[in-house]
């Protein structure tokens, strides 16, 4: 019997522990709604100049060395300073988490008021309700909306509307090739057909040089920097639209097929290196950085690797090209896969003004002043920008921009089609590179999860 | 004569095999040890390569700019906090379990081993959405709760077999010299347990510390985020600054090292330990 007494002693104890664990939390939350509280009234009685909190969840936290990253910091330091009033919250994340949460963020209705939409996510978000379009702030501000580059919002317009401020424009396949490899191997200049581009690669193998270096362990490397545009140029972007609004194209239809087969001969002649599906996209450049690999395949966010970790020698012979035209291919030469992948949005719940500040923050980290810091960054805005001083940017910047201004824009696969397609497109790919699997096949196979 | 020559070679053959083995578990923290000393351009040239000139920036740029020692110190908070509440919780829990014999105490048992079957990334909305409707997201306290409920089906489990493994009698000779329940517990109990309240201290220090999807999602303020959070900042959307992370890396896994260089011996132990000690 005492036992038992001192046992519920024991258990009162406990559950003592409990309870104040408990209530010292629950009194922190009342002093962060009240705080919350008290901005709200603010900006309900407020004038612009009264200051406005705002939450904001982007990818570019500062220890992120690429282009776009340091671009935002930028351009948020100058907004800050010129912006008193507006104070943000920003939560930064790295790219990957950045998707699980928004996508936790947005299942459980707690979506901050500024936040980044990827392409594909689009459509969940409109059908959620967690986004308006923009189409009437960015009307509102011609320059604004002017200043934007030829193809930026194809990945988030839906019915007519624009669900998203872009703030980037990939280029997912650039060709980097060592000019000088190319020439000790007889080639003088870059192959205009695919029946060069392939001699090409025998010349540079019979010279003991990996023709061109290929890190598809992330998987995505092989379809979002090569198949994307080498498919464009077998089937032209008719193709690609017919697919996205399921209007009778297939993945089994001949052009496609002989995409999947052009890439899967390129890896037959061994224009890879073996190792391709063990080393990464950062592995890639290593061979190419020491002069054993002629060439690699890599958006234009690798400019900016290759300004600051190539060798001096090497950075100043690399140039730029895209895949070469394709006998029969429907595909321009000039077409290459590129988008947004990623815009900004405001919370479909913020008005007032809190609603004209967070644009007024978007327009910031998106306009042609932006575009400007951008460039000079090593990135590569969404929007023209504003008189730039070439004698600022590195060689190998000028001539991607050069190069881009003639690039007509068609879509990159895995930032418009669903993400299952895209798992299966790309674990497909890894096989057919490595002979395991016939072009045939792998179509089939995307092809069945395509009619899913 | 012969004879010691074979086991000789055999040692050496053995030896050498274990030695192989080591160095495959050691070199990668070697490895990423000179790395964090390398610059960007050195690191893309070459991964194996040592330094050229030992390059301390990269530390200098995770704590001034990846603010490591904030990580550092909210995951230190997170973790001991956990690992102390596992213990006496879940110590306290087991030993009324293998003790006691009442109505439910199966259904007890059965209830929180069940934790352990439950998948972390299957709780996560459900998790976030029951945090928010509670206001606890975004607290200071905000993780003790799942690391403590994610910790407890382990611990209970090993105590629950442990303290059912050593002779009751002990405790019967305490009661009778007039020792009380809490006298028999904490005083008795506690230290046979030592083995594996090392074991749980270790495997639950290692869960919290590492622990990444919940502070990814229920933590908003940067000011509270942990560790793992950190080193993911490091990542690029295409590229990533190796050289940095692992700078950070290195600062990262010191405690989890240094717990296990003062732990190891007990744990050892707690795994081959019989049933009474000391």
């Amino acid at each position: 019997m005492k036992r038992n007494i001192k046992l519920l002693a024991l258990l009162v104890a406990v559950s003592m522990i409990f309870s104040l664990a408990a209530c010292s939390s629950s009194n922190v939350s009342e002093d962060s709604t009240s705080s919350s509280t008290a901005v709200q009234s603010t900006v309900a009685s407020g004038s612009s100049q009264e200051p406005v909190t705002l939450s904001f969840i982007h990818m570019f936290p500062n220890e992120d060395t690429e282009g776009n990253s340091i671009a935002f910091h930028k351009a948020m330091e100058k907004f800050k300073a010129d912006n008193a009033n507006i104070k943000i919250n920003e939560e930064p994340l790295s790219h990957d988490n950045y998707e699980t949460k928004v996508r936790t963020l947005a299942a459980g209705n707690e979506l901050p008021d500024i936040f980044i939409v990827k392409g594909s996510m689009t459509s969940m978000f409109i059908d959620n309700k967690l986004i308006n379009p923009v189409d009437d702030v960015l009307n509102a501000d011609a320059d604004w909306k002017n200043s934007f580059l030829q193809g930026a919002f194809d990945d988030f317009t839906v019915g007519g509307k624009n669900y998203g401020i872009p703030f980037q424009m990939l280029n997912t396949h650039l060709i980097y090739y060592n000019k000088k490899l190319l020439n000790d191997a007889g080639i003088s200049t870059f192959p205009a057909n695919w029946k060069d581009f392939l001699d090409a690669i025998n010349k540079l193998k019979a010279k003991g040089i990996t023709p061109i270096s290929l890190g598809n362990k992330g998987n995505w490397v092989a379809e979002s920097c090569i198949l994307s545009t080498l498919g464009d140029r077998f089937t032209g972007p008719e193709w690609f639209t017919s697919i996205k609004e399921k209007k009778g194209a297939k993945f089994t239809d001949p052009e496609f097929i002989s995409a999947l087969a052009a890439l899967q001969e390129l890896a037959k002649v061994g224009a890879f290196n073996s190792d391709l599906n063990s080393i990464d996209n950062m592995q890639q450049k290593t061979p190419y950085y020491n002069g054993k690999a002629a060439m690699f395949m890599e958006g234009n966010w690798a400019i900016s690797n290759v300004i600051n970790d190539a060798p001096k020698d090497i950075q100043e012979n690399t140039e730029l090209a895209l895949l070469p035209a394709v006998d029969g291919g429907k595909g321009d030469p000039m077409e290459n896969s590129a988008g947004g992948a990623w815009a900004y949005n405001v919370n479909s719940e913020l008005e007032g003004a809190k609603l004209t500040a967070a644009f007024k923050i978007l327009k910031a980290v998106t306009d042609a002043d932006y575009a400007k810091i951008a460039v000079e960054s090593n990135a590569f805005p969404a929007s023209n920008p504003k008189d730039v001083d070439k004698s600022k940017l590195a060689p190998l910047s000028s001539k991607y921009l050069e190069l881009a201004s003639k690039i007509k824009a068609v879509p990159i696969y895995d930032a418009q089609l669903s993400a299952d397609l895209i798992q299966v497109m790309n674990t497909g790919l890894q096989q057919l590179l490595i002979n395991n699997i016939s072009p045939e096949e792998l179509a089939k196979k995307i092809q069945a999860e395509y009619e899913k | 004569m012969k004879h010691k020559i074979i086991t000789l070679i055999s040692q050496i053959i053995a030896n050498l095999f274990m030695i192989m083995f080591s160095i495959t578990c050691i070199f990668p923290l070697v490895w990423m040890l000179y790395s964090s000393m390398k610059t960007q351009q050195e690191f893309s040239l070459d991964i194996i390569s040592l330094p050229k000139v030992l390059h301390f920036d990269n530390f200098i740029a995770a704590i001034k700019v990846g603010k490591m020692h904030m990580f550092f110190g909210n995951s230190l908070f997170n973790s001991v906090i956990s690992v102390i509440l596992i213990i006496l919780i879940g110590f306290i829990v087991a030993y009324f379990l293998s003790r006691y014999n009442f109505k439910l105490r199966n259904a007890v048992y059965v209830l929180f081993l069940f934790g352990m079957l439950v998948p972390v990334h299957s709780l996560l909305i459900p998790l976030f959405i029951q945090f928010k409707v509670l206001h606890l997201l975004d607290q200071r306290f905000t993780l003790i709760f799942p690391y403590v409920a994610f910790g407890l089906p382990m611990a209970v489990f090993l105590f629950e077999s442990f303290i059912k493994s050593t002779p009751v009698e002990i405790e019967e000779a305490a009661y009778l010299d007039g020792g009380s329940t809490s006298t028999i517990i904490f005083k008795i109990v506690m230290p046979v347990c030592r083995p594996v309240i090392s074991t749980i201290l270790i495997l639950s220090f290692l869960n919290s510390w590492n622990e990444f999807p919940f502070s990814l999602i229920l933590l908003r303020k940067q000011s509270l985020k942990t560790i793992p959070i950190g080193l993911s900042n490091f990542n690029g959307q295409y590229t990533v600054n190796y050289p940095q992370l692992m700078a950070a890396m290195v600062i990262a896994v010191l405690p989890v090292i240094i717990i296990y260089l003062l732990f190891s011996k007990r744990v050892i132990e707690g795994m081959t330990a019989g049933s009474v000690k000391g």
